[in-house]
């Protein structure tokens, strides 16, 4: 064995490249947790003790599957870089609270067994664990990942889909689908600032989620570009091309604040490990991502499309990341440039050329 | 892939495993992962490829050896077409509903690539009964993992089973769209890959496509005939000998001699020169081993002339080997033949160094 390796006391090794590694992750994965901290207290806060249930179920599911995972294909897991708690956690505040637990441990099996293990840690994934699980379950079961439920009173825990005290409720996604409008008092702006209405349990409350914002500009200036260029290309999108009759701005507003699309832009598009490096690059990945989502959401099959969004823009990282340094000529100038090399390489070759009698 | 030494097991589980068509050679991945959506169309699937494959292979093997290879990729299409129109009316006849689920699918099969590949690297330059079993075992690994995927996929995405309801609480639809396919694919692939590289560690599955099988094919022909009593320049040679060498020996043959006339008259001479000086080495090395080597030879050269003759065809095809090494290296780098040139001047020196 290596001097450098330092072997833990359960006989896993960790090189210390590995061990740099996972404690930048930690780090990372720590902000992350900070970010989904007032979120899961709002989710807890209007959907009770199951919002919490199904979060720690998920995060130790997620845990529990990665570990099983790494073993499987030989690797040594590093569950102490938090990957897995984070992913299991955003999956669970992606879907109602009222979701069956075996619909939330479902997508987060398929985030981490099928799309994290598969690509290494979490350092080299090439798409979203998190979008991936919620899009499957998405396809695969749309009348539990869009069943969202009326918000109880007084405290009280959700009930489960399907049971005896479940009420259907109707949300901002499925409103601006069908056209209808949330009404123009303030009390109903108020309202979805502050989360009370229906939506996914952690990406309802609109004032938690710009408080991750302002913690994204401050902690991690990469991924806010990427957030503020998707949403901002969203609102223009819905600004446009509004779906309601209402106005503009209430258009924006609703989209905006409605679904998947702020959650996703601040936990879904800045993986740190998926982000272009250059800032164009990031900016168009945001943009990019902003712009499907609105489309998704016009034209799809299902009413919100973020996380399919998330993952086409996943796909597309290298082909952003090279948007610097495209260069965008007319066509005399890419004939010029083609003629000079042609001129070029005439020249060299009498020099390397190989004759034959007849050449001489 | 199937040499003399191997049985036929052996044989169909090389190619069935270990170059499986779809998980390691990955071709044929498009209707697998469309069209494989349940039992019945993978057996749809299956028996459709393995028909063309088979018939189309054979066929190539027979009779498609001496057309260029820019004909027979027509010639495939159309013999896939007209195996394909009388199985797609039975299906359309027995089973409308899933040849109509089957859509474009089926109809497309047609123009398999899986055909086309398995033909051009191996149906025209191997014997018949070599093509058979390359045709079987492909078709046997590529039934495996349809149906593999047809089953997986009906009972996790419809919670069927030959349209025979299981009553299971949960039906994943996402596993009936391409990207489960794909994904089951995957994961597929991974196991038997895992599973095989714990049978037989040495094997390397991934490497079934490799292009180096197709180059090295040939220097692999060549060297086997050099471990064989033939003697092309012996008196008694007849033609119906030389012709009964392999097509690829013969073109190759060709087109050694083609760059031979190409190159320069001085290397010609410098190598004749070189062959002059180590023929005279090479008699002298071998003379100690004479009374081994003549043991062996004794019944089919006993004179001394022949075993010259023998050690010149040997030296010719060393040659050959590093002249088809260096078109190896040029077709590599293309632009540089001159350096290429020069490198074949130290090579063939250091052989000869190497037999002094």
């Amino acid at each position: 064995m290596p001097k450098e390796v330092q072997t833990a006391a359960d006989g896993r090794v960790f090189t210390p490249e590995m061990q740099a590694d996972i404690k930048t992750t930690q780090k990372y994965m720590f902000n992350r947790i900070l970010m989904l901290a007032a979120p899961a207290l709002m989710a807890w806060y209007y959907y009770g003790g199951r919002a919490l249930w199904v979060l720690a179920v998920a995060a130790l599911f997620a845990m529990v599957c990665e570990y099983i995972g790494m073993r499987l294909v030989g690797a040594v897991p590093a569950l102490r870089d938090l990957s897995a708690v984070v992913t299991g956690v955003t999956v669970a505040m992606l879907l109602p609270a009222s979701s069956p637990i075996w619909v939330v441990l479902l997508a987060v099996s398929f985030a981490v067994l099928a799309v994290k293990v598969p690509f290494g840690t979490a350092r080299t994934l090439l798409f979203s664990p998190a979008a991936a699980g919620v899009a499957f379950v998405t396809v695969s079961l749309p009348q539990y990942v869009f069943a969202y439920p009326v918000l109880p009173d007084g405290g009280a825990s959700v009930a489960v889909y399907g049971s005896e005290g479940f009420s259907l409720g109707i949300s901002m996604t499925q409103m601006l689908k069908t056209g209808t409008s949330m009404g123009s008092s303030p009390a109903s702006y108020l309202d979805v600032l502050i989360g009370n209405v229906t939506g996914p349990m952690g990406a309802g409350c609109g004032i938690a989620l710009l408080g991750a914002l302002l913690f994204l500009a401050v902690r991690a200036k990469k991924g806010f570009t990427a957030a503020v260029s998707c949403l901002l290309a969203a609102a223009l999108y819905a600004l446009l091309f509004p779906r309601i009759t209402t106005g503009r701005l209430q258009s924006v507003f609703m989209e905006l604040s409605g679904g998947m699309l702020l959650f996703a832009a601040l936990f879904l598009l800045p993986e740190e490990a998926i982000l272009p490096k250059h800032f164009w690059g990031r900016v168009a990945y945001g943009a990019a991502a902003g712009l499907v989502t609105m489309l998704f959401r016009r034209f799809g099959a299902f009413e919100e499309g973020a996380v399919f969004a998330v993952l086409l823009c996943n796909a597309l990282t290298s082909a952003f990341d090279k948007l610097p340094e495209a260069r965008f000529e007319t066509r005399a100038k890419r004939l010029a440039r083609r003629k000079k090399r042609e001129a070029q390489e005439l020249a060299a070759s009498p020099l390397t050329e190989q004759g034959g009698g007849a050449d001489v | 892939m199937c040499n003399g030494g191997k049985t036929f097991l052996q044989s169909v589980r090389d190619s069935a495993l270990y170059k499986n068509p779809v998980l390691f050679e990955a071709v044929g991945l498009a209707p697998v992962a469309a069209m494989a959506v349940s039992l019945k169309s993978a057996i749809m699937l299956a028996c459709v490829s393995c028909a063309e494959l088979i018939l189309i292979e054979l066929f190539a093997c027979l009779a498609l050896r001496k057309v260029k290879s820019y004909f027979r990729m027509p010639i495939y299409a159309i013999l896939g077409i007209l195996i394909n129109i009388p199985f797609f009316m039975f299906f359309e006849h027995f089973t409308p509903n899933e040849a109509n689920a089957a859509g474009i699918f089926l109809p497309i099969l047609a123009v398999n690539s899986l055909v086309a590949l398995h033909c051009e690297r191996f149906a025209v330059k191997n014997p018949f009964k070599s093509t058979f079993i390359d045709a079987l075992s492909a078709s046997a690994g590529y039934a495996f993992v349809t149906l593999t995927i047809g089953i997986v996929r009906e009972i996790l995405g419809s919670g069927t089973l030959y349209s025979e309801d299981l009553f299971l609480p949960v039906q994943l639809k996402g596993f009936l769209m391409p990207f489960g396919g794909f994904l089951l694919l995957g994961f597929l692939a991974a196991a038997v890959k895992g599973i095989l590289q714990k049978k037989s560690p040495d094997a390397h599955p991934e490497q079934a496509f490799s292009m180096k099988e197709i180059s090295q094919s040939h220097i692999g022909s060549l060297k086997s005939l050099i471990d064989t009593e033939f003697y092309p320049y012996g008196e008694d040679t007849d033609e119906a000998e030389k012709d009964a060498a392999p097509p690829r020996v013969k073109k190759e043959k060709k087109e050694k001699k083609a760059k031979r006339a190409k190159s320069e008259k001085g290397k010609k001479v410098r190598k004749a020169k070189s062959a002059k000086a180590s023929d005279a080495v090479a008699a002298e090395a071998v003379q100690p081993s004479e009374p081994a080597s003549s043991t062996a030879e004794e019944a089919a050269a006993p004179d001394r002339a022949s075993r010259i003759q023998r050690e010149n065809y040997l030296q010719d095809f060393d040659e050959m080997l590093t002249e088809l090494d260096l078109y190896k290296q040029k077709q590599q780098d293309a632009p540089d033949e001159s350096g290429a040139a020069q490198a074949e001047n130290p090579s063939a020196e250091e052989q000869e160094a190497q037999i002094e």
